[in-house]
């Protein structure tokens, strides 16, 4: 694919839509109400979320059906210690404790799948056993989780005494998903990358070479479920409530279909896929209602069946068409000798 | 899984015993059509929980309709079927050597379906009345006949479709065409045709599951991801492949769920959290199941 094989160049309209689409992103609070601002800032979240999935879905070919667990766990241990542990500095909640917490759970977890070497299609089935058992088990627990009701009233973050405004959640959230972004995009670039490629192409292959690819799986796994943490706890501070369903395989699953129509496997599609969705969703639902989720179920479907490199993909592919069909007609041009408008 | 039943009888022992059958065979019902689908054909249906939505839905249309509960119980499968055909065509036929996108696809179905009904029904619950109205004495406990229904429904189920698939020609046909699809169009056998029949009577399953069962749930258009996760592992837990791994799945899952539910009781999330815990260890020791189907020529 284009964008993951050709060097940084600044000119290429990867580049030039990549850096349009953050230069928005920046600039969103200054025309958008404090109440959107709060709500893209969710939307940011989740992005990371969808980012995370894409690491170990996309690039190591482990379709996870149970991510919104790690998510969740996240969400929850930053809302019970944000609203009733003050001790501990918000700051070391939301980016140390949550995904520390989110990274041990999926080591785990990871361990436990892969060394007996879980994979393919039993993956999918069994991270979403546990998702539903997350759900389930926090739903139960009335007293000390919130059950079903979930928990609300949970602070944004405190710095030195200071709550940051919703703006400022914002721009952190922003700055969070990009610098995830550009370690990722670091990470599959490099040769580490290339062997988890390897394990989503031929997993077998990539053994006889000699890679111990439990270590790795087990690397990306608990790497992407840090993420998640992060993701989920950034969320509870920023929406104020965390219920069940944060854990459940239903977001799961919904992630999934905004990285698969985003764009799998690229990084940037699954930030797209999931941005672009969340914002239709929350401005053709109440249109549309159920016509605009059936309609995203038959997209999706389409993408799937059809296109399984997503918007980001097909939008690349035909970038590149014109440029190579641009480059061929220059080339045929200057042999023909300026004779080729005939 | 069925949590109204708990709570309805007084718990004695026979009483016990006979609700753990109801469930347990309720359990063997809904997953007898992934055991086709999921089991010999190896489709990650993801739709079929909402598959047993919409024979449900159906039971509960014809019923509202003014005919009778039983004409509801023929005709969901059918309508299913139809539906099921109406899937392998359009999608499944494109994915057999996808697995992991045929899961997802069949997840945007569920999703399509869902919304589908709730488009036509609306969000609120549906309630289906029973076929069987009244009780019967079993083992001198009066027991509510649709739920000894649904025992009896189970086994001749499964009786016929055993029965099919080793014994009649069209079941024969199907197995040789997921056994060696090449070998099997050698002979002479239309294998697409074989593929739609397998994959519709498998839905058609999930449909006379749906309308059978919704006398006992709430019906409404989430009802199907349950029983969809249910469903996937009594199909593993017992063996995929096998008639005999589903009854012992179905077995296994359905006898824990009501013994947690028993040991554990007032904390039916919990119970339930427990026997997924114990699907997921068995599936992480014994992937091969209870039943490990005999080798297959792949």
């Amino acid at each position: 694919m284009a964008t993951t094989d050709a060097p940084v160049e600044l000119k290429s309209p990867a580049s030039i839509a990549k850096f349009a689409g953050l230069l928005a992103l920046v600039a969103l609070p200054l025309f958008v109400s404090e109440y959107q601002v709060s709500t893209w800032s969710t939307y940011l979240a989740f992005a990371l979320l969808a980012l995370s999935i894409d690491l170990v879905w996309g690039y190591t070919g482990l379709l996870t059906l149970g991510h919104a667990a790690f998510f969740g766990a996240g969400a929850y241990v930053a809302a019970k210690l944000l609203k009733e542990v003050p001790a501990v500095p918000d700051v070391a909640v939301v980016f140390l404790v949550a995904p520390a917490l989110a990274a041990l759970l999926t080591l785990g977890l990871g361990w436990f799948l892969f060394s007996a070497d879980v994979k393919g299609s039993y993956f999918a089935i069994t991270t979403l056993i546990v998702s539903i058992i997350f759900e389930s088990v926090a739903g139960e627990f009335v007293g000390f989780l919130g059950g079903f009701n979930g928990i609300y009233g949970i602070p944004s973050i405190q710095v030195v005494g200071f709550e940051l405004t919703a703006t400022m959640s914002y721009y952190l959230a922003l700055g969070v998903l990009v610098g995830s972004y550009l370690l990722l995009r670091l990470l599959v670039d490099s040769a580490f990358g290339r062997v988890l490629r390897g394990i989503r192409g031929n997993q077998e292959r990539t053994e006889f070479f000699g890679y111990d690819t439990q270590q790795y799986r087990l690397i990306v796994f608990t790497l992407s479920g840090a993420m998640a943490g992060v993701a989920g706890s950034m969320y509870a501070t920023m929406d104020g409530f965390v219920s069940p369903p944060l854990l459940g395989f239903v977001l799961s699953t919904q992630v999934v279909i905004w990285i698969a129509v985003g764009g799998r496997g690229t990084l940037i599609g699954a930030v797209f896929g999931a941005l672009l969705i969340q914002y239709l969703n929350s401005t053709l639902s109440d249109v549309l209602i159920n016509y605009w989720e059936m309609g995203l179920a038959l997209l999706f479907i389409a993408v799937v069946i059809g296109a399984p490199q997503g918007i980001v993909g097909l939008l690349s592919d035909t970038v590149e068409g014109i440029r190579t069909n641009l480059e061929s007609t220059n080339r045929s041009d200057l042999r023909a000798g300026g004779e080729a408008d005939d | 899984m069925i949590s109204t039943l708990a709570t309805v009888v007084p718990l004695q022992l026979a009483d016990r015993v006979l609700i753990s059958l109801t469930s347990i065979s309720g359990l063997i019902l809904v997953a007898s059509g992934l055991t086709i689908i999921f089991g010999l054909m190896g489709v990650l249906n993801l739709a079929h929980g909402a598959l047993m939505m919409v024979g449900a839905y159906t039971a509960y249309a014809v019923q509202s309709a003014g005919f009778s509960p039983w004409l509801g119980i023929v005709i969901a499968p059918l309508v299913v079927g139809v539906v099921g055909v109406a899937m392998e065509v359009t999608l499944i036929r494109r994915l057999y050597d996808r697995p992991l996108d045929t899961l997802l696809a069949t997840w945007g179905v569920a999703i399509v379906l869902q919304e589908a009904v709730t488009i036509a029904f609306g969000t609120s619950q549906k309630s289906v009345s029973p076929p069987l109205e009244g009780s019967v004495s079993i083992l001198g406990v009066t027991y509510p006949a649709h739920w000894a229904f649904i025992i009896v429904v189970t086994v001749v189920v499964m009786a016929i479709t055993i029965g099919l698939f080793a014994y009649t020609d069209i079941g024969i046909m199907a197995l040789a065409v997921i056994q060696d699809r090449e070998m099997a169009a050698a002979v002479g056998i239309n294998t697409r045709v074989s593929d739609r029949t397998t994959f519709g009577f498998g839905s058609a399953l999930a449909g006379l599951s749906g309308a059978i069962m919704a006398p006992l749930l709430s019906v409404n258009s989430t009802m199907g991801i349950a029983w969809l996760a249910d469903s996937f592992l009594v199909v593993i837990v017992g063996g995929v492949g096998t008639f005999t791994g589903t009854i012992a799945g179905g077995i296994l899952l359905g006898g824990l769920d009501n013994l947690f539910r028993t040991v554990i009781s007032g904390y039916t999330s919990i119970a339930q959290a427990a026997v997924l815990l114990v699907a997921l260890i068995i599936i992480r020791y014994r992937p091969q199941g209870l039943v490990p189907a005999a080798e297959r020529g792949e």
